[in-house]
């Protein structure tokens, strides 16, 4: 008998999120790293299809003059060779949320939108109804939205409806990095939602990472995990191992749990007479 | 003469009769590295040489950064 070994291998089938193509589930921030060079050395490790960026004003010198400040911060990475998904970080309203997604679009000539609208300073977890009106809005005005939201489920599903591309609940507050603090939550969104899920901020080491991936989460997003790393560019590489090994296992399927050990080796045969 | 606008939040003095491009200039910004919104509306590119700023003007000029 021959198996017939099959042409694709489906855990590198890409990823689609309106006009997007990922081939790589691991999508990576570019925020709080140690440098330039560095965040330069994660992307090469790390080899993700798309990068999260922010919006902000360029920083002008004291006489309206642009200091050392105002050089592009991301002047190492050549941001023509990923996908970028802009955010609406520092937005609080929906209104700067929708300003913000403008100049994001501007700027980065994409209508991939990560809406970010925060209800509380302290722990950084969105405002619901903010949120769920900023995706609204930029849906109607043709972006691909991909709403940054808390584990509520009903939330995500109302965001769904509202037309988001994706729906991308926080495994933990940002920049934690405490991992998966509601397992349920998480696969009750994963498993409910149409549109793909993508498990975003307070992933704290690849096997929380791998852990969403197995469950079915579409991809994920990592920022301070990697950043704030002892080996930004090792971890980098880990979390993208991990994010493989996990979208390998989840199409591979969970071997069935039984609450009573089943033997592995043969019980007939044993030479113990 | 100068005229008073807000350049980035902050209060600004420049020259009168500039336009966005000529205030790019004075910056050493280079414009295709900066989206500019001109009183809450963003400008493209071609638009940037005719549009002359007046006193009061709000004026953001916005780039991508690092971030999650």
């Amino acid at each position: 008998m021959t198996v017939a070994t099959p042409a694709v291998d489906p855990a590198t089938e890409p990823l689609r999120i309106g006009a997007a193509v990922l081939t790589s589930r691991l999508i990576h921030g570019t925020g709080r790293f140690p440098s330039d060079a560095v965040l330069s050395r994660c992307l090469q490790a790390a080899r993700p299809s798309m990068v999260t960026l922010a919006v902000r004003r360029l920083a002008l010198g004291a006489a309206g003059v642009p200091g050392e400040a105002a050089r592009n911060e991301l002047a190492d990475v050549d941001l023509a060779a990923y996908t970028l998904l802009p955010n609406t970080a520092g937005a609080t309203t929906v209104e700067q949320a929708v300003r913000l997604a403008h100049l994001a679009r501007a700027a980065s000539l994409s209508e991939l939108i990560k809406v970010e609208v925060i209800g509380d300073e302290r722990t950084l977890l969105p405002d619901p109804e903010g949120t769920l009106a900023a995706t609204r809005a930029l849906v109607a005005d043709g972006f691909t939205v991909l709403p940054y939201t808390s584990d509520d489920v009903v939330l995500a599903l109302r965001l769904e409806e509202a037309g988001a591309a994706a729906v991308m609940p926080g495994a933990a507050p940002i920049g934690t990095t405490l991992g998966i603090q509601n397992a349920l939550n998480l696969r009750l969104i994963i498993e409910r939602l149409g549109v793909p899920v993508i498990i975003d901020a307070g992933l704290g080491v690849p096997s929380d990472a791998a852990r969403v991936m197995e469950w079915g989460a579409a991809a994920v997003l990592v920022n301070t995990a990697i950043a704030r790393a002892q080996d930004p560019p090792a971890m980098a590489l880990a979390f993208s191992e991990a994010v493989r090994a996990g979208r390998r296992a989840h199409l591979a399927g969970r071997a069935e749990i039984s609450l009573e050990a089943v033997a592995s080796s043969p019980g007939r045969g044993v030479p113990t007479s | 003469m100068t005229i008073s606008i807000t350049l980035n939040g902050d209060a600004a003095e420049v020259d009168e009769n500039l336009t966005v491009a000529s205030l790019l200039d004075r910056l050493k910004v280079e414009p295709r590295r900066v989206v500019v919104e001109h009183n809450r509306r963003i400008l493209r590119g071609e638009e940037l040489a005719g549009s002359r700023i007046a006193a009061g003007d709000e004026l953001e000029l916005i780039q991508l950064v690092g971030g999650g």
